[in-house]
């Protein structure tokens, strides 16, 4: 469990962080929404004990951080993905998983039992002996995800775990990470992806120096930026969209670009019904997809139009 | 502390030290340089000086034993006689005693020779007693008493030249490791990782700073003992004993040398926390072997004098210095600040 009490930080007089006021359950993914220099990173690096804050004060799994000896209990219960991998390049994988969890005091066969599993999870176990220097971007950050993974840590967190990586690594990672996300651990994931977050989270704080909105990913969507499904239709015609209209939990039915959109509650219920509401008045669908927001439009909303 | 936490940083960076070639041709090559070629560089002239052999001997008559005073004696053979304020040249003696003379081109045995000038002679077996010019002479199972003032002078030079390449060992090694552990540490991005561990900050310090001592100190150790094998066995035949190691040696490859490596790594560590390149901190931890030249050139010039007492004292110095830099870097080496301002 984490808990964060008007927790701050400034640099050089600047607030990075503001009176942040959170709560993090005990086997919840939790995830910090964020665009860049909200502070993400600044809060990860005060919950596990890197850096000290400068107001407020935060308690994991019970410890207080950075206040000794709780600090050290902390670091020895918590693990990190910091922003960059920061693996040994010269070293393979085995020695660099080997050594981090050497530090956390793991015994010898213990280690080396949870990092062939994790390695066999990753698809790297045939690969664990080569340096890190010749493994790619999306290899690297799998490495850097099982090292904070690999201790057993009762909280982890995780600082943009795909931020850099092409689509086909980031789907891996993510897959990654919904496996151990069965291990029923305490996650922290920091990102500026809306999408990511959406997926993976059970709950999402969006925040910008402080938390401006918190919420399972469906509550934020529905009560903030809302949810629209997009239909392509083989020829637009204006019944079309007269037959949308007519149903009452539609609000807001327009088209854009010949596409037409709608706001829903719940699209998973209403979908079905909109389209066979179109078959019926004769259109005929060649797509039904969910407008993707980005994180920019999310922040518009909740600011209210003043930006950030 | 954690001693086992620190040992497996230890070894992590060793074993990464083993992985990085530039790392591995410094701690190969230079004690290689240091404690085998140039002893053969630098026992040369010494045993030059000592070479230079007399020349013909033209002996036209033989002498007999007696008490010789203010006389020139060439082209002699002398058995049994004491000579005082004479000039000896191009003769053999055996069993003489010499006194405050001065002997030229000659080949004396089992003899005393005092207060004189020696050049150009072999001399074999005998008591040398506090000569005050011992020149180009070929010297066999002597004793010297009060000193052979030449070659000595030489050797001063020679040895301490020696020392300082083998006192640099110790400095040079971190100025490349230690920008690869610390530099290379930061721009690799895992410090943040490892900070992230329970591990605290002086036990990662000890940890690296550990490991890059004992490869530093072990290279210095094995050149020194190598050094004076070499100068030793290259050296013996001329002057007829074994010149190292002496007090003096020692005090420098025991106390300076630990001392200015210590001094060396710290050194690095405050210099990692402000450079990001390893080529920068390389060249900036160079200049850390300026105080020990500068004792050196001391040495060199005379001005101090190559004995243990002032190497006592520089090392005292050294010491103390470390004390002030290990201070300083423990406050580089901090979590928040390592965090927050190493750039
Ligand atoms: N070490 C630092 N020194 C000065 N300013 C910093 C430092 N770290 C972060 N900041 C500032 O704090 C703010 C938040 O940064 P960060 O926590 O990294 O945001 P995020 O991870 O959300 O992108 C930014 O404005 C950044 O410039
Ligand atoms: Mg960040």
């Amino acid at each position: 469990m984490i808990e964060t009490v008007g927790l701050g930080r400034s640099f050089n007089g600047k607030a990075a962080v503001e009176d942040l006021n959170l709560r993090v359950d005990q086997g919840e993914v939790f995830g910090l929404l964020g665009p860049n220099g909200a502070g993400k990173t600044t809060t990860i690096r005060m919950l596990s004990c890197l850096i000290k804050q400068s107001a407020g004060t935060a308690y994991v799994n019970g410890f207080e951080i950075n206040k000794e000896p709780d600090a050290e209990r902390i670091r020895s219960i918590v693990g990190v993905l910091p922003e960059a991998p920061g693996l040994y390049e010269s070293l393979s994988a085995y020695k660099n998983l080997d050594f981090f969890t050497q530090l956390y005091g793991v015994k010898k066969d213990k280690r080396g039992k949870r990092i062939e599993e994790l390695l066999r999870l990753l698809d790297l176990w045939d690969r664990r002996d080569e340096p890190v220097a010749t493994y790619s971007k999306g290899m690297k950050q799998k490495i850097a995800i099982a090292r904070a993974f690999a201790h057993d840590p009762e909280v982890v967190f995780l600082d943009e775990p795909t931020a850099g990586l092409d689509p086909q690594a980031s789907l891996t990672v993510r897959e990654f990470l919904m496996a151990l996300k069965k291990e029923g651990r305490t996650v922290f994931i920091n990102s500026h992806h809306l999408d990511e977050v959406e997926r993976l989270c059970d709950r999402i704080a969006v925040m910008n120096r402080t938390a401006l909105a918190v919420g399972s990913p469906k509550e934020l969507a529905r009560r903030y930026w809302g949810r629209t499904t997009v239909i392509e239709l083989v020829d637009s015609r204006p019944q079309y969209i007269e037959a949308v209209k007519r149903l009452e939990f539609a609000t807001n039915v327009r088209t854009e670009e010949g596409r037409l959109l709608v706001d829903l509650d719940d699209p998973e219920l209403r979908n079905p019904v909109i389209i066979d509401q179109l078959t019926r008045a004769g259109a005929r669908i060649e797509y039904v997809t969910e407008l993707k927001r980005t994180l920019e439009e999310v922040y518009m909303k909740l600011l209210g139009g003043e930006g950030r | 502390m954690r001693f086992d936490r620190a040992l497996t940083v230890a070894k992590k960076d060793l074993a990464e030290f083993r992985k990085n070639k530039y790392v591995m041709i410094t701690i190969v090559l230079m004690p290689l340089i240091v404690s085998i070629v140039l002893p053969m560089v630098y026992v040369v002239p010494i045993n030059q000086l000592s070479r230079q052999s007399t020349s013909d001997l033209d002996l036209s008559f033989d002498d007999v034993s007696g008490y010789y005073e203010e006389v020139t004696v060439t082209n002699a053979i002398i058995y049994d006689a004491e000579f005082e304020d004479v000039s000896i040249e191009s003769s053999i003696l055996r069993g003489c005693i010499v006194r405050n003379s001065t002997v030229v081109n000659s080949s004396i045995s089992e003899s005393r020779i005092e207060l004189g000038t020696v050049e150009n002679t072999i001399l074999t077996r005998c008591d040398l007693v506090d000569l005050t010019a011992d020149v180009g002479n070929t010297v066999r199972e002597c004793n010297y008493v009060g000193g052979n003032p030449e070659l000595e002078k030489l050797q001063t030079v020679m040895f301490n030249v020696l020392l300082i390449l083998i006192v640099m060992i110790p400095v040079t090694i971190p100025t490349v490791t230690a920008s690869y552990s610390f530099v290379g540490e930061k721009v690799n991005k895992s410090l943040e990782p490892l900070l992230a561990t329970p591990v605290t900050d002086f036990e990662l310090l000890a940890g690296k700073a550990g490991s890059i001592f004992v490869i530093s100190m072990g290279a210095t150790w094995l050149s020194f003992i190598v050094a004076v094998v070499m100068v030793n066995i290259l050296t013996e035949p001329t002057l007829g004993y074994y010149p190292l190691p002496n007090a003096y040696w020692l005090a420098g490859v025991l106390l300076l040398a630990p001392g200015m490596c210590f001094m060396s790594i710290m050194a690095n560590v405050i210099i990692s926390s402000r450079v990001n390149d390893v080529r920068v901190s390389q060249q900036i931890g160079g200049v850390l072997i300026l105080p020990v030249l500068l004792f050196f050139f001391f040495s060199l010039t005379g001005m101090l004098p190559s004995e243990v007492l002032p190497m006592l004292v520089f090392s005292g110095m050294v010491f103390v210095a470390d004390a002030a830099i290990f201070r300083l870097s423990m406050a580089v080496f901090e979590r928040e600040e390592i965090l927050v301002n190493w750039k």
